[in-house]
Order: C-alpha cells, then structure tokens, then sequence
C-alpha cells in the first residue's frame, strides 16, 4: 500500500458510458442556453452586461448597498477602475464558492418567478410583443453587410434573497480587508430583485457580431434601514479601491439610480459618451481577445438608458462604428 | 489567461461564440470526476450517475466558463464534491459502499479478479476513515488533483494537505498489512 498503489486504482469509465453522456452534454450544448434565475447573469442579460468586469462580489455588495431605499431601478451607469490582481483574487474566491458570486453575500434564495429558457423569434416586432417592449429600437439602417442572426427573448423573473454577512466577512477576510466592518443589523434582511423581460438582437456579417440589448430596468426592492453609503464604501474596498478614496466616492455616488460598471484598467478603458442626448458609458478592451486558434479581437459596448428602458449595443466593431450604430437605433 | 477573456468572456457570453473545445475539455475531464466517485462514494452505477450528474450540471452553466477552461475543471471537481454531499445526505448512510466494481472487457479474468479484489479491499478501508480524510483521498488519488488544488477545494493549505495526506496513507497502509494479517 503505497502512492502507486493508490494511484494505479483508477479506471477508465466504461466506453459505452463515456458515449452516452457525452452525447447528452452534446444536446445541451445545442440547445440554448437556460439561464437559471441567478442574480449576476440575470442582471448581466437585463442590464445589458452593465457588470462588466469582475463584478463577482461588487453586485451582491452593490445591491445590498440599497438597503436604505425601497426600490432601485438603473438610470445611470459609472465607470470604476479596479486593479487586476483584485481581479484575479476575486476570480479565485468566486471559484471556490461555485456558486452564483452574489452568493457571496445572499443565501437562501427562493424563487418567485422562473423565467424559463429564453426564447427565439423570427422578427423584432414578435419579440417586442412578447416581451412587451413596444418601440423596441433596432439599428437604422443596419451596418453595409450586416444581416440579421438571432432575435431572442428572455423572459422575465423574480427572486427573494436573503443577506449573509458572514459570507461577506469571509469574502473581506480573504481579501485580506480586515479594517472593513461590515454594517450590523443587515444579516438575514430579504431583498426582492425582479428583472423584466429582455430582447437580444444579433446581427453579423460573417467576420463581425453585433447585439443590441434592450430591457425595461430591473427593479430591486429592499429592507429600509442599512447605512447605504457605508455599505456602498465597503463594495468600493472589496473592488480594491483604499479606505480614503472608497469613503470619497461613496459619498460621491448617487446609489439609487447609478449601476456601477468596475473596469479593469490594464484591459479595458472607458470613457461617458453621449447618445441622442442621454448619458452613457463606453467600455472598449485594450486586449485582443484570442481564443486558441483564433485570430482575437477587441470588443466594446456601450451602455444607456432612455428612461425606463436600458439599452447596451456591443459588439467586436471598433469603438466609434458602436457608438454610430447606438446612435442610429430607432 | 488574459484578463481580457475573462472580463469579456462573461460579459461577451451574450453572443454565441463556441471557442471552447468541449470534446478535449470532456475526454480530460471523465476520468478524473468519474475516479473521484469510485474513491469517494464507491464504484458501479451509483458513480456513473453521480458523474453524470455532475457534467450534466456544469454544462448547463458552461457559458460561464466558456472562455476559461482552467477555471472550469476547478469549478466542476468543486460540483462534483458537493453532488457526492448532497448524495450521501439523500441517503443518510456514510457507511456503505455501492456496489461493486464494473467488469471491464477483453481482460484476463484472473488480472481482472485481482484487481478487483484490490479495489474492493481498498474501498473497505476507505469506508473506516472520516469523511474529510476519505475526501483527501478521492480528490488526491480518484480525481489525480495536485496538493495545492486540493487545498484550494478544501480551503487548507498546501503544506497541511501534504502532511495529511501522509497520515491517511500511513493509517490505511497499516489497516491493510492489519487487514492481511487477520
């Protein structure tokens, strides 16, 4: 009995088993892709990738940072830098947790409205309709040699998820943050977050993508009571700003309606752009993006909201031809 | 990794791309998820479930993952440790074995009856350790995963998985010279 032998009792899964299940995963693989009622990629899908970045723990931060208010709805969205070896920590702690990374501060979420897998549609009005988002915008006209390539509807739902202070202070602990406090009194408040339904347009012209997302903002309702700022500054230290400069930009941000868009500053840059007279941000990567064997590409997005509606156009066209094609949505 | 394709990767996973090789990611991944049941839970149907269980939930959420495969393999190994949780809290009985090793073809019965014989006596003292040892040995030598990622899983570190580890191996070398010996 040795590491030999305890080594050598491995066995290769039978042939017939390795088949099957790999044809299964085959199926799920075509199929499209189900997204569970899960509080980061829900809010990455209906406000249009707003959490750019490494935003694992800063949404669940970010969110409960609403406690004083009763509802939040985006209006705005801002721009943060963050360092990338924060982003690499907070990368590992989001794989070890396996879990969604607002898991890092909620538990027990209960589900109050299961979306559904999302669904295709063969024309934008049909998705508008069912996603009831009359005047839904579309790109006009369509950049030379882009055709239409999916129109998908994500449904809408609703959540209830309960904070857990004491995963936020492991998450605080492991990054080494040990001058934050986390507020009293939050730990077990429920917060109710409901995302409408969302309507993805795709376009491509064989080399390039294109997408525009359009949603109705979601809504997060909270329990009254916790210290927003306080909580906003402890979001900020958790993305690797320091003490001095998280409490000034804390008291800076109007958290009720601006989302916060952490950027990491070695590989993306960003800058406020202005479509049709709304504010807006726009992300760019500064690195070209190479799957293996590919040829990589930079990317950007730019992301805005017309009152209630948020809207975000992305794509691997270069920053200016994104802001044209956001400019001519109608 | 480029902190380009994981930034974008997730917020870019609205698109449809497909760069990942699922195939290679798959025939990598089996044998050590499927070998970490047999260590942990025991062999037979009862680990091809739990495997497929396994894969079948990580697929589901692939596009999480879509641009890091590295992450992805820590990630599945870490659903594959909580589907074996959840499957001894269904059944409530930490002591027993599933059944019994598979019967591979084209192997000569007599090599194939000894091996078996190993594997089940292995399994008999791997069912007297406690569960985090037995856990130390089915991410180490089911799941062939190195010190520092089973620390990482396990929220240890290196070193004291190292030391560990020595002691399960010394505990079950002696309960099999003590097993031979009776």
């Amino acid at each position: 009995m040795d590491d030999r032998f305890l080594h050598d009792q491995r066995r290769e899964p039978e042939p017939g088993f390795a088949r099957s299940l790999r044809e299964r995963l085959r199926g799920l693989e075509e199929a499209p892709e189900a997204r569970g009622f899960r509080l980061h990629p829900a809010l990455i899908t209906a406000m249009a990738a707003g959490l750019v970045a490494v935003a694992f723990t800063f949404p669940a931060v970010r969110v409960a940072a609403q406690g004083a208010l009763d509802l939040f709805r985006v209006r705005s969205f801002a721009a943060i830098e963050i360092d990338e070896s924060r982003i690499e920590q907070l990368k590992k702690l989001n794989d070890e947790v396996n879990r969604d990374p607002a898991m890092m501060l909620f538990d027990q979420q209960q589900v109050l409205q299961e979306p559904g897998p999302p669904t295709e549609y063969p024309s934008a009005d049909l998705a508008a309709s069912a996603a009831g988002l009359p005047g839904l915008r579309r790109p006009q006209p369509l950049p030379a040699g882009f055709n239409v390539e999916q129109i998908v509807v994500s449904h809408p739902g609703a959540a209830k998820l309960t904070v857990r202070t004491e995963t936020l202070r492991h998450v605080l602990e492991m990054l080494d943050l040990r001058d934050v406090q986390v507020p009293q009194g939050f730990d077990g408040q429920s917060i109710t977050v409901h995302m409408p339904a969302s309507v993805r347009q795709s376009f491509t012209n064989g080399s390039q993508q294109l997408t525009v997302l359009e949603a109705n903002s979601p809504e997060v309702t909270l329990p009254p009571g916790a210290d927003l700022q306080k909580l906003g500054e402890v979001g900020l230290r958790v993305l690797g700003l320091d003490r001095d400069e998280a409490r000034r930009v804390a008291s800076s941000i109007d958290w009720k309606n601006t989302l916060l868009v952490p950027v990491p500053t070695s590989a993306a840059s960003f800058r406020q752009v202005e479509v049709n007279g709304h504010k807006g941000l726009l992300v760019r990567s500064t690195r070209e993006m190479a799957p293996e064997g590919k040829r990589g590409k930079r990317r950007a997005m730019v992301m805005w909201t017309e009152g209630e509606r948020v809207l975000v156009v992305q794509g691997d066209l270069a920053p200016d031809e994104l802001l044209e094609v956001a400019q001519s949505l109608r | 990794m480029a902190i380009g394709d994981m930034v974008f990767g997730r917020s870019w996973a609205l698109h449809p791309a497909r760069e990942a090789d699922w195939d290679a990611l798959y025939a990598d991944q089996l044998p050590r998820v499927y070998n970490y049941f047999r260590y942990r839970i025991g062999s037979g149907p009862v680990a091809e479930d739990l495997t497929s269980q396994t894969f079948e939930k990580a697929w589901t959420a692939r596009h999480r993952y879509r641009r890091d495969l590295a992450a992805f393999s820590t990630w599945l190994m870490t659903i594959a440790r909580n589907v074996a949780t959840d499957h001894y809290r269904r059944r409530r009985d930490h002591a027993s074995l599933e059944a019994a090793e598979h019967v591979a073809g084209g192997e000569d019965p007599e090599a194939l009856a000894v091996r078996r014989e190993a594997y089940e006596r292995l399994l008999r003292l791997l069912i007297t350790l406690p569960e985090r040892d037995r856990e130390l040995v089915s991410l180490k030598y089911g799941a062939g995963l190195t010190n520092r990622d089973i620390a990482r899983q396990l929220r240890l570190t290196e070193t004291n998985v190292g030391t560990l580890l020595h002691r399960v191996v010394q505990k079950l070398r002696a309960g099999w010279d003590s097993e031979g010996a009776s």
